[in-house]
Order: structure tokens, then sequence, then C-alpha cells
């Protein structure tokens, strides 16, 4: 959801002064240019879906096409997804209690606490790591050189 | 290893069982080479037949990979035709992202050809074998063995192959059954008892029988046997439905992931005005590294080689089902006789009464059984014989007159040279002997009960009036057995042994044979209604049977195991059948069932801790034209962002091939706790997994840049 917008909006063509957007094509809204100007667009989607809906102040995000966007983006970030999450629920709910034996899976650990965050990191990492890459990443290695937006 | 033919006709009159080896899972029992050249042969013509993107499209993943193979093919003909890109470059990538593809078919292919190897070794035997079948009128007619029917009966002497299944009516013959159960040692089958049962294909080596064939052409266990073995349709089973749909929906994620980097490239590329955008060769590269090819691809081939590696124990699953679930079994009902203790009891101690001699009471005791040809009444002599040198002897030259043993007296014996000896149960003892006239001490009773108590039983031995003493007689629980029901605790599994005796025998027996629980005086109701509690509490239950009045019990377990020995009726209702009647062998199946599953999760953490560094390769590569700074990301140091992705694709498909062996031999398993499995497969495989690629890539890409191929 998040990389969809952001993708589309990275190149979303629209005609200047157009109802959608009136600074023109939805990448135009940016007072910066570069790497920071497209993680000012991943930051949008990304806090409309998982956090206050907040954006960078170098976006000019009050327009028709942002507004909409980002709003669906809420929706579905933040509504829809409990819709599987329920589903799991019932799932676990609906399954047999199974005895704990030493061949069951400890859930009180280190060890589990390690899996899970493991797993939760990689998973998420491995998905948003080209789209940071572009953005956050590149921007602090031209911070590193000496390039500040 | 623990195959255990049927022993040679004499009991074995030792006390000690063969030691059965304690190693879970043995290799080699007869394991065929991992790359045999005709199986290798085999496997790669099926891989490259395999490419169908009707057949690949059952593996979302690799049909993905396909199709991004095709993609790819298709713009570096383009870019050809047109002279434009670089196309050494492309056609590479091309050719290793079809590579790709064809190494997991071959992962695939080399599972199934080992199948068919064995499928095709038990066809052989079923090429027209000729019977004599035996008229009405005593004589013979030659007819093929396609042609018998359910009731006949056919003559079969040393050399010949047994036409059919079926059942020895008369005589006795050693049978080589190495094509059914892989072990070489003969086999005795004869008239009579519970040895009677004949497997067609099966070669008769010495004396001559003759067979009731008992079933139909097509339907004999051979036939059944290479259907499964064959695997035509294989189901899919419930973990690897499971597993398919998570690394399906990994495989989206990833193509969401990959299709929004153009776009983001289009919007880089006019902020900077620099760079060029990836073209569809490096995409698709991203998109194959990413999406977890290794284990999309290796996936059936584990699922196959798991069936096949039970088959090595000589177990028939009947399904793939099967096996896994026995990886999850909370629970092992096994029966007593046969499987904890050796069947027949075997007598171990002289316990006299009244002040008598004990080689006396030996004496007695051999010379009373030397006609009784029961397993109790030979080790009865036998013990006479190691104890006190009381060697068996000619009852012929002595006036000797055997009685045997009737179930109206309860006893047996001989009268000889004026002797009148018995050896009975204590109370048939005590009525024989005081009819004699005799008077019973009263030692004998108590003695009798504390044998009862500790799980033996007492025979009293009598010389006309006088008592000489008991024969403690004992169930031995087999060698090794204590050991295995250790580890199978160690797997989580808790034993629980079912026994017709009453509770204080089985309690003894449960005691000494170290099982956790026992059901005494079990009815088959009593055993299904177990099962069923057990169930009920979220466990599951494995049990081995092999009469019809196990049958039910087998069919309400999770995992039934019918012996092969066993009657019709179990080998239905159970989902697996043991061809060597072990039952002690359900430990190497569970340690195969939990194995397959560790191997599964294993290659799967494997294969997505491996794209952390496939980003390290590509991402760089993939927009260093575009911000320079990003090549700091480079860490492996790759020669040039054509050599990085290049080598992140090659090391993509090499380690499919890498890691057939593991996947159909399956990872290494130890009967430890799951966490400690764990933490072992989450360092090897997972921490592993992140940190193998780099020297991987970092190597491949050297090897390319030497052999100038980028």
């Amino acid at each position: 959801m998040i990389l969809g917008f952001t993708a589309l909006s990275s190149v979303a063509p629209f005609a200047k002064n157009g109802y959608w957007n009136s600074p023109g094509p939805a990448a135009a809204n940016m007072s910066n240019k570069g790497a920071h100007g497209f993680s000012e667009i991943l930051y949008a989607y990304s806090s409309g879906a998982g956090n206050n809906g907040s954006a960078f102040a170098g976006i000019n995000a009050n327009t028709p096409w942002y507004n909409l966007t980002i709003g669906l983006d809420m929706l579905v970030g933040r509504f829809l997804f409990i819709i599987p999450a329920l589903a799991i629920a019932g799932s676990l709910a609906g399954k047999k209690l199974v005895p704990t034996t030493s061949g069951t899976l400890p859930t009180n650990g280190s060890l589990f606490v390690i899996l899970l965050v493991g797993t939760v990191i990689i998973v998420g990492a491995l998905t948003y790591f080209p789209a940071l890459s572009l953005g956050p990443i590149v921007e602090h290695f031209q911070m590193l050189n000496g390039k500040l937006f | 290893m623990s195959t255990v033919t049927a022993p040679p006709m004499e009991p074995k009159p030792e006390i000690k069982e063969q030691q059965q080896p304690t190693a879970l899972i043995s290799r080699g029992v007869r394991a065929r080479p991992l790359f045999d050249p005709e199986i290798m042969r085999r496997a790669i013509r099926e891989s490259f037949i395999k490419l169908n993107p009707v057949l690949v499209a059952k593996n979302p993943v690799m049909f993905v990979v396909e199709v991004g193979a095709a993609l790819t093919t298709i713009f570096v003909v383009k870019d050809a035709l047109t002279g434009t890109g670089a196309a050494l470059f492309g056609v590479q990538i091309a050719l290793w992202l079809w590579f790709t593809v064809v190494f997991a078919n071959f992962a695939e292919a080399m599972a199934e050809a080992r199948g068919k190897a064995q499928a095709d070794a038990l066809r052989k035997t079923k090429t027209d074998t000729m019977a004599r079948k035996l008229l009405p009128n005593d004589k013979f007619e030659m007819v093929p063995a396609s042609k018998l029917r359910a009731g006949d009966v056919v003559y079969c002497e040393a050399g010949y192959l047994i036409p059919g299944d079926g059942e020895v009516i008369e005589g006795i013959a050693s049978v080589d059954e190495s094509v059914i159960t892989g072990e070489s040692a003969p086999v005795i089958r004869e008239s009579g008892g519970d040895r009677s049962a004949v497997t067609g294909g099966t070669k008769v080596l010495s004396d001559h029988i003759k067979i009731r064939i008992t079933s139909n052409p097509g339907e004999t266990f051979l036939d059944r046997m290479i259907a499964l073995v064959e695997g035509a349709v294989r189901q899919k089973t419930p973990n690897e439905i499971a597993l398919n749909i998570l690394i399906a929906g990994l495989t989206l994620i990833f193509l969401l992931a990959v299709a929004t980097l153009p776009p983001y490239a289009k919007y880089a590329i006019q902020a900077i005005g620099a760079g060029t955008a990836p073209t569809v060769a490096v995409l698709v590269s991203l998109l194959v590294c990413l999406i977890p090819t290794t284990i999309g691809g290796l996936l059936s081939a584990i699922g196959i080689a798991g069936m096949d590696r039970v088959m090595q124990h000589n177990v028939l699953a009947m399904s793939g089902k099967a096996v896994e679930a026995s990886g999850d079994v909370n629970t092992l009902l096994l029966d007593k006789t046969g499987t904890i203790t050796l069947g027949n009891r075997q007598a171990v101690e002289f316990i006299t009464v009244g002040g008598v001699n004990q080689s006396e009471l030996a004496d007695a005791a051999q010379l009373s059984s030397l006609a009784d040809e029961t397993p109790e009444g030979r080790s009865i002599v036998v013990l006479a014989k190691q104890m006190y040198n009381l060697r068996g002897r000619e009852v012929a030259e002595h006036d000797a007159n055997f009685i045997p043993f009737s179930a109206y007296t309860r006893m047996s014996g001989v009268d000889i040279d004026g002797r009148r000896l018995r050896k009975g149960a204590t109370d048939a003892i005590t009525r024989f002997v005081k009819d004699a006239g005799g008077s019973v001490p009263a030692s004998l009773s108590e003695i009798s009960d504390r044998i009862s108590r500790n799980g033996g039983t007492p025979l009293a031995v009598a010389n006309s009036s006088k008592i000489l003493g008991i024969v403690h007689l004992k169930d031995i629980v087999k060698g090794g057995m204590r050991e295995r029901l250790a580890s199978l605790r160690a797997m989580g599994i808790s034993s629980v042994m079912i026994t017709g005796d009453n509770p204080l025998t089985a309690a003894a027996i449960a005691q000494e044979a170290g099982v956790d629980d026992f059901l005494a005086q079990a009815t088959p109701k009593d055993k299904l209604e177990y099962i069923r509690k057990e169930q009920a509490q979220g466990r599951l239950v494995a049990m081995t049977g092999d009469g019809t009045n196990d049958a039910p019990a087998l069919a309400q377990a999770d995992v039934g195991v019918a012996m092969n020995t066993g009657t019709m009726a179990a080998k239905e209702a159970g989902n697996m059948v043991d061809l060597d009647s072990n039952p002690t062998k359900l430990i190497e199946i569970f340690a195969i069932g939990k194995q397959l599953l560790i191997t599964r999760g294993s290659l799967t953490t494997f294969s997505i801790a491996n794209d952390v560094a496939k980003y390290f390769a590509i991402i760089p590569a993939m927009f260093a034209s575009i911000y320079p700074e990003l090549n700091k990301l480079n860490i492996m140091g790759l020669h040039s962002p054509q050599s990085a992705v290049l080598a992140a694709v090659i090391f993509n498909a090499l380690i499919i091939i890498a890691l057939v062996p593991l996947a159909l031999r399956g990872v290494q398993y130890k009967p430890v706790s799951a966490g400690q499995m764990l933490t072992r497969n989450l360092l090897v495989y997972g921490l592993g997994g992140i940190i193998v690629p780099f020297p991987g890539i970092w190597l491949i890409d050297k090897i390319l840049v030497a052999l100038r191929l980028a």
C-alpha cells in the first residue's frame, strides 16, 4: 500500500493547475528535489498507514490527489487490516489446545523473542529496503558527503 | 540396523535379545547412493521436460521465475535485433534464470526418480512368472501368474518365484523376500501359525510348499506397493500447503516491492537528471533473487524424499500426510507382546521348596519339558542345561510316556523310569500332588504369589506326591527398549503399553521397560476409548498393531502402523505398513516425520535469510548510476553493477543444487527438545543463511571478472 502509492505519486503525471493536483505532476509538490523529496512522499504514506498521518513540511500534501490517496492509505492500513487480524484470531480460537511437552516450542524464553523479532525485522526490512535505499539511505550517504536538504 | 527378519525356526534359546542400536536414523539401510548415475540421467532428462509451463504453474514461486526468465529472454532477443543493450550480460542473466528453474525441477526429478527406480526394480519381479497350478487330480498345470485367481492352489519349489500373494497350506520353506523388504537373509514360511503368509514375487530358496493364492491379479501387495512408490498423484500435505501459501505470499510482497521500483527510479532520474533506469533483466534478477526460490524449488523434493526415507526403513506409508503426522505424535501406544517384551515367556530361575536339591528340580523340570515344543518349555530345557549342565537326554532309551498339556488338567509332563513328573499352574499341581496323597508346603503359594506380583509366571513342578519347586517364567523386556523409550520421551512422546495381562503384572513390566503409562486387561473397546480420550485432549496418537481386534484402534489413531505379518484387516485399517513387523521402528518413523518438518523450516529460514546479502549486491548495482553514493552499500566490493547482479543470480541458482542433497537426506535430527533443536537450527540456517551468501557472491563475482564474463 505504502509502496504502491509512493510509486504512483513519484510518477503520476498531472497537468499543471488541474483539479487533482494544482502544482502539476504529483512529484512537483515537494520543495526539495532528489532523494529527500522521495523520502517526503514515502514518509507521507507510511505515516498515513501506520502512524499519525503527518507529512514533512517540504511536501504540499493538501491537494485532492494527496488527500484522497493518503486517506485511502489510512483506511486500508488502519481498518481493513483488522479483517485478516480477526481471521487469524478466529482460526487460533478454533484450534485444539495442545498439551505442553518437551516437543513443544517454548514461547516464554528469549529464544522465542529473538525468533519473533528477527522474523518481523527481516521480512519488514526485505520489503522496504529498496524503497528506503532510494530515500533515507541515500540521504544519509549524501549527508556524510556534506550534501543536505 | 533394526530390521529383524523372522528368526530361524528354533527360537533363540539365549535370554538376551540381540542389542538394537539406538541410533535414530541409521542411513544406508537400503539407501541408494545419492548420485546414482542412472537416476541422475533420468532426473536431468525429466528436469527439462518439467519446464513445461503447465507443470511449473503448480509451483507459484518457480512459475514467477519462469515467467521472469521468458520475459528476460524476449528483451534480450529484442535488444539483439535492435543492436542495443549489453548483449553478453542479458544473455547470461536469461540463461541463469532458466537454469534456476531447471535446477529446481532437477531437485524434484531426483526425488521422483529415486522412487521410480525402486518401482522398476519391483516391476521386474512381476514379469511372466509361470506357476504350477495344482489340479484336483493332483496333477500340475503350468499357467502364467497373471491367470491365477484367489483360491487357486499352486506348488512352488526351490529356485522358483512365488506367483502371487497367498498362504502356505502345506510344507515349510525358506524364502528370499529381499524384493519386498530389502533384507537379504531368507525367512521361513510354513503352513499354519503366524508365518504362513507369502508375497508374490519373492523366491523360494529351499524345500517346496503348496500355496493357496489369496489375491486376484492387479490387487497383490506388489501391485499396491508399486503404485505407492511411484506416487503418480502425490497429495500435498497440510504442512506443505501452509508453507506454499507462505512462500506465495512472500512472492507477492516481493513482486510488489520490485514492481514499484521503476517509478521510484524514474522519479529519481528526473530529480537528479542523471543515471539510467534499471533494465528488465536487472529487475527480474532482483525479483528472482528475493522470492524464496530455494525453498520453492526444493519443497516437493523434500516431501518425496521423506516418503522415500520411510520406504528405506521398510515401512510403506499410504500417504505423505501420515508421515508428517508422525512427526507431531504425542502419544504412542505399543502392544506389549512382541514389541516391548520378546513375546515368549522364558524360564529364568528354579526355586525349590521343602529342602529339595536345586539340580533335582532342574532335572525334573527339564525331563518334563523335553516333549514340550512351546517356547516356554524349550526355555526350561535350555536353562537347566546352562545352569546345571544337564543335557537333553535320549529319552527313547528309557521307558518314557509323555503327557501333553491339556486345557483340562492344565499341566504336562512325563512318566519315566517310574517317576511321574508334572509341571503346570500352581493350583493344578497342588491338586495333582494332593490326589497322589502328598502334602504341599506353605512356602509354595508364597513364592508363587511373589513371582506373580513381579510380573512373572510361576510354574510348579512335582514328582508324584512330592512338590519339587517352582520355575520362574518371565516376560523378558527387549534389550535396548529402555533407551529407545527414553529417546522417545526426549522427543516429547509418551509411551503407553497395551497388554491383556492383569494390572499387577502389567505394572511390573511397565516399570521394567520404562513406559510412561499402561493399559492392562485391554479389550479392543478399551484401546479405542483410550485413543479417543487422548485425542480429546489435543494429542496426536500413534499405535502399532497386527491383530484384527486392533483394527478399530488403528483406524482411530492418527498414525496407525500395521505389521506386515498381521491380518489383512489390520493392514487396511492402518495408514502405514511395517514390512519387517518390527514395531520399535516407529521411533525412526517419528524421527523422519519430525526431520521432514524441520528440513522444510530450516530451508525456508535459509532461503529468506539469503535475501539480505542479495540486496547488498543488487540494490547498489541498480541505482549507483543515479546515486553514486549508494556504492557505499556495496560492502562486498563487487566489481561492477553487471557482475554484481549476475553473481547474485548465479548464487541463487547454484544454492538450489547445493542444497539438493540436504533436501533429499533431511537435516540432522537428534531427539532433543524443540527449544534446543530450534536454537541450533536458527544458528545454522538463520545466521548461516545471512552470512554464507556474502562470501559466495563475492567469490562468484571474482570468478566472473576473471573469466571476463562481466
